[in-house]
């Protein structure tokens, strides 16, 4: 596939005038047919859509296609959509469904990474002092490219639901129950896999955010 | 789909008809080993000598004459019996007593009966053992021990 | 909120209401260390949030141009791959019908003419036949053995002598 050059701009590619007409009459546009209309809603949170899925799979590849199911799945049942939320909660929905289920899939094929949600209990005790690991000197920098990977790994450990719900907490500053709605469960299992996903991230990444 | 699973129904259908009532053909003699299908009766009997003689049970009454002018006895009774179907493969106990019992080997079918093998056990002891191809209307008698005044028979029946 | 893990999240997150925020700390055994924790929790997600930039995806108008191939193709294939629905059949209801009921009769017939009554097969022209017979010589050392038929009778007999005498009670039931 040729990508071409990539462009700096992290920014939704809407143009002004785009931006001006309200999301919700896109979607109705786009229920009643107009592809002009949807494609217009892609540009707007393709990006997201796309980063989000990133930071899922890891693959650039992987998030491309993904991204490309998950808007075709939104086209194909847009006129489901009955704005109880806003479009990009029911999008999200879908890209998640869509991505989990790829991660889930790979994980039976046996090309994914091992998740282990598993926290040792002594490692999870609530008040416990946190301490920084005690190889890493706090002067020492660690290469960007080396504090990526360290972060794409813990995240490769969790599970798609767990990441998900802390990609979406600690990312794209979602609510709760926005995040329950794209994820299908309810807060309290949104708020109790926060709980341990954190805690699992504490204990692989301490050393990382400590010191950088 | 509408019509082509109906037509696939009708086929089924008239398939069903023609095959299942050709499938049921009378049985005609057959060469090669299979499931027999056939009863067999078989009767553990003793044989006495009595001043009134009891009358012949049911199963025995069609041969008491010839017992009687082949044995020398008068009355019969059945201490053990069974009728069961001849399967190929699958050896089975049939009439059975106190102290007697008669295992049987179905060993095929030919064109002049049903070959068995026979073990007449006494307790746990084997007493004799025969091959044997029953025919229909044809009944087999083992003459066996003497038991008090009397004597014990063994008689198979293909039904 | 019921569990604590699900108040530790909420109180992290300042999700707690004054009353619930205050009732939380006042059930914590080590308040200090609870903060120092909360304290790690947003420097972990300040952490994820600076790192975890959205990535540039490169080339959206291919992505889009894409995207607008393939929601096209949904739009035709549906009409494309719908076959006609008007072809002529040569089976019309009415010869379904004809078939079906032919069909059943058929069945009917062959099975009254199965099912029925059938003669007595005649007797088999053999007779039963010994083909070969054994006594155990250890139970039975002076049995013998000997084979006769009685044609009018269509009996054979397989006749043993010598067997050991039983008592009466072997004739028990």
């Amino acid at each position: 596939m040729n990508r071409g050059r990539a462009r700096p701009k992290m920014d939704t590619e809407a143009t002004a005038a785009e931006a001006d007409v309200p999301e919700l009459d896109l979607v109705r546009q786009a229920q009643a047919g107009d592809t002009e209309a949807f494609d217009q809603l892609v540009s707007r949170f393709r990006t997201r859509v796309f980063g989000m899925i990133y930071n899922m799979v890891h693959n650039e590849q992987d998030a491309w296609d993904l991204a490309q199911d998950s808007f075709l799945k939104a086209w194909k049942s847009i006129a489901r959509f009955r704005g109880q939320s806003s479009f990009y909660t029911w999008m999200y929905r879908i890209v998640m469904n869509v991505t989990i289920d790829a991660l889930r899939k790979k994980q039976v094929k046996g090309s994914g990474a091992e998740f282990n949600d598993e926290v040792q209990l002594k490692e999870i005790e609530p008040a416990s002092r946190t301490v920084p690991h005690g190889d890493a000197l706090p002067h020492e920098r660690i290469e960007q490219k080396e504090i990526r990977g360290r972060i794409d790994a813990a995240i490769a450990q969790l599970s798609p639901e767990h990441r998900a719900v802390i990609l979406m907490k600690e990312i794209e500053d979602m609510q709760y129950h926005e995040i329950a709605e794209s994820l299908g469960c309810s807060i309290g299992t949104v708020m109790s896999r926060l709980f341990y996903a954190r805690k699992k991230l504490q204990n692989l990444l301490r050393d990382v955010y400590e010191n950088v | 789909m509408g019509r082509s699973f109906f037509v696939a129904l009708a086929g089924v259908v008239f398939l069903l008809a023609t095959a299942v009532p050709a499938s049921a053909g009378k049985p005609g003699k057959r060469s090669q080993p299979g499931r027999s299908g056939k009863k067999v009766w078989s009767g553990l009997v003793v044989a006495t000598n009595s001043a009134q003689p009891r009358p012949a049970p049911a199963q025995v009454h069609p041969l008491d004459r010839t017992l009687q002018r082949t044995f020398g006895y008068n009355q019969f009774d059945v201490i053990g019996q069974s009728s069961k179907a001849l399967q190929n493969g699958q050896s089975s106990w049939m009439a059975v007593s106190k102290h007697f019992s008669l295992h049987v080997d179905p060993r095929g079918v030919s064109s002049d009966g049903y070959r068995v093998n026979l073990q007449l056990f006494q307790d746990r002891q084997l007493l004799l053992e025969t091959d044997a191809t029953l025919s229909k209307s044809s009944p087999l008698v083992i003459r066996g021990p003497q038991i008090g005044a009397g004597q014990l028979l063994l008689l198979l029946v293909v039904q | 909120m019921k569990t604590f893990e699900e108040k530790w999240t909420a109180w992290i997150d300042g999700e707690l209401s004054d009353a619930e925020r205050a009732e939380f700390e006042a059930s914590l055994e080590d308040r200090a260390a609870a903060e120092a924790e909360k304290d790690q929790a947003h420097k972990l997600g300040a952490f994820l949030k600076e790192q975890l930039q959205p990535r540039a995806m490169g080339n959206e108008e291919f992505f889009h141009h894409q995207l607008r191939e393939r929601m096209a193709a949904e739009t035709n294939e549906p009409a494309q791959s719908r076959p006609s629905q008007t072809r002529e059949s040569w089976w019309t209801i009415r010869r379904l019908l004809w078939t079906g009921a032919t069909s059943l009769a058929l069945f009917a017939i062959c099975t009254f003419f199965v099912m029925r009554e059938q003669p007595e097969p005649e007797p088999s022209q053999y007779l039963t036949q010994i083909l070969n017979a054994r006594v155990d010589s250890n139970v039975s050392p002076n049995a013998t053995v000997s084979i006769f038929q009685t044609k009018q009778d269509r009996v054979t007999v397989l006749w043993v002598d010598g067997l050991k005498s039983l008592p009466s009670d072997y004739a028990a039931k």
